[in-house]
């Protein structure tokens, strides 16, 4: 049954990445989403034209070989890995700090969350037009192309972004910012996008995007902010915004270590007390800060952090690895740039919450 | 017969063996278990591109010069290596970025001299990310090597201190920490570069031993 549903799942994926029925009317945003994924458009679409160009075939064929890529070393391992180790968490949040705008690797661990809140320090950038660009600049929007390729092109490699590539490549640019590379990212995930909003609430500087996925409606907002003890305590109603929102899961990846010492103990108290469940590699949540009446599932292999991050090593992370570990089939995080197979993915529920089995 | 026997014997034991060994494979852990660093090549032109694209005419990322090391973005046994009008190229990571070189101007690090002698290596190095990380290593000509490692925003107790063995294999210094650790080296430009995929590099420091250098 459940490989009925990866199938089920898998040709979602395939319909959502293969041209639209002609007669299919998208969203603008949708429209724009798919030109920047280098995927193909029908003819009756506004924005059709600007998919004719040398500049977007170039680019159609590179997003291709990208994603393919990316499906045949993480993707296509990711979403059965999902689907049995994680289930449906039952929390409708997915919680993602300091991941950018890693959409993509959300939408697989957590399939069926209404809500994803990413949030980290790149700009959220502005509602993407295409359109206007084109109408203003045609090389303008020719050289967004390359643009977004060079920003996804170590994410799609190596699971994570870098903080000053991005910043090299994204920032004020046309269409940069991370709201339309969640965008791109939503578009190789089948979804549809029914809505973008800018935003700018007394807490943060955001992007919230709609989409509708296997028939349902989600929502990924992303935020600006700077989640360092001393900004959050003057903005306490960033988090307050966020518990809002219901039970929630909480996911980390390549976190830069930023939980293990002092100058975070807000976010970290926030995700380690408030989480009916946390997904982490070793970069993220420390294994000294899970609470006690967290039951933990240790995936992967451990050894060690990057050598840029020696000091990282948890000596307590080494035993619990040694006692019990379970097979993670694909690498994650830090350690995907470094050698194989040597990535961590921790797996905390609630003692009285069992995942279950994921409502299709 | 009785050494049709033994010959019988023999052959069921040599049977049983390999029976034996079969399973005894079967419970070992098969490769897609086995940890398996990424692998570097060495950029052997004068100088060159590294291209957004698998084309001479792509955007160039960098401007690589001879001898500067590359990592393979697939692994050895599916390298991820596609063919152009001008020839084969190899996507490889060069200092946080991800692009194409041509595959032939390329060579593996053992097979190019890319350093002259292991005393280039010795004195003491300091890291060059001075924000984020205060680290310093002394290499020492009896095979050891010592330093202090501090990620300044995110530790308490600064600095901690490393250890280990040095050794020099394909052309790289591997540092082996006494943890187990290991990272690998290369020298550019009279710097250790830890992993052209991080830009994390070492500047010399010189050859005396820093106070506060812990053995």
């Amino acid at each position: 049954m459940r490989e009925v549903r990866v199938v089920a799942f898998l040709f979602l994926i395939a319909s959502g990445c293969a041209a639209p029925a002609a007669e299919e009317k998208l969203t603008r945003w949708d429209s724009s989403a798919r030109l920047l994924a280098g995927m193909d458009l029908p003819e009756s679409d506004p924005l059709y034209s600007l998919t004719r160009t040398d500049e977007w075939q170039t680019h159609h064929r590179a997003m291709d070989r990208r994603f393919s890529e990316f499906e045949d070393m993480y993707g296509k391992k990711i979403t059965p890995w999902a689907a049995s180790e994680i289930g449906d968490s039952g929390a409708g949040v997915v919680f993602y700090p300091f991941g950018g705008p890693d959409l993509l690797f959300p939408l697989r661990l957590f399939p069926d969350a209404k809500e994803y809140i990413l949030f980290g320090m790149e700009s959220p950038g502005k509602q993407p037009d295409p359109a206007s660009v084109y109408a203003r600049d045609r090389i303008a929007l020719a050289s967004v192309f390359p643009t977004i390729r060079k920003s996804l092109a170590w994410f799609l490699n190596f699971t994570y972004f870098q903080t000053y590539q991005m910043d090299k490549w994204l920032r004020g640019r046309d269409l940069g910012g991370a709201g339309p590379v969640m965008m791109v990212f939503l578009a190789r995930s089948g979804a549809t996008i029914t809505d973008v909003q800018e935003f700018q609430d007394p807490s943060a500087h955001g992007i919230r995007i709609s989409f509708k996925r296997a028939g349902k409606d989600h929502t990924a907002t992303y935020y600006t902010v700077n989640a360092s003890d001393s900004s959050l305590s003057s903005n306490p109603g960033f988090l307050a915004g966020i518990r809002s929102r219901g039970e929630r899961v909480s996911y980390m990846k390549a976190a830069s270590y930023l939980l293990y010492g002092p100058g975070f103990d807000i976010v970290r108290n926030f995700v380690t007390t408030e989480s009916q469940m946390i997904v982490s590699d070793e970069a993220g949540v420390p294994l000294s800060s899970y609470p006690p009446e967290m039951e933990l599932r240790f995936y992967g292999n451990y050894d060690g952090p990057l050598p840029m991050y020696w000091p990282m090593r948890q000596k307590a992370l080494d035993q619990a690895y040694a006692r019990e570990s379970r097979s993670l089939p694909f690498d994650l995080g830090y350690t995907a740039s470094w050698k194989r197979n040597a990535s961590v993915l921790i797996v905390a529920s609630r003692k009285h919450a069992t995942p279950g089995e994921r409502k299709n | 017969m009785i050494l049709d026997l033994h010959v019988y014997l023999r052959q069921r034991i040599w049977t049983c063996a390999a029976c034996f060994l079969f399973l005894l494979s079967l419970c070992l852990p098969g490769s897609a278990d086995a940890q398996e660093f990424f692998h570097y090549r060495i950029f052997t032109p004068e100088s060159g591109d590294l291209r957004e694209l698998p084309d001479s005419s792509s955007e160039s990322l960098a401007t690589l010069s001879r001898g500067v090391a590359l990592m393979e973005t697939g692994m050895r046994d599916r390298q991820i290596v596609v063919q152009g009008k001008d020839g084969d190229w190899i996507q490889v990571a060069y200092f946080g970025d991800v692009g194409w070189v041509p595959l032939n101007h390329t060579a593996l690090p053992a097979s190019i001299r890319t350093v002259s002698t292991s005393a280039e290596f010795l004195g003491t190095w300091r890291s060059n990310l001075k924000c984020r990380i205060q680290s310093y290593i002394h290499i020492e000509a009896d095979g050891m090597f010592y330093g202090s490692h501090c990620i300044s925003c995110t530790m308490e107790g600064c600095p901690e201190s490393i250890s280990g063995k040095w050794t020099i294999e394909d052309g790289m210094l591997v540092l082996t920490e006494r943890k187990g650790q290991k990272a690998q080296y290369f020298i550019k430009d009279g710097v250790l570069v830890s992993d052209p995929t991080n830009g994390f590099i070492w500047e010399y420091h010189g050859a005396s031993v820093l106070s506060g250098l812990r053995k």
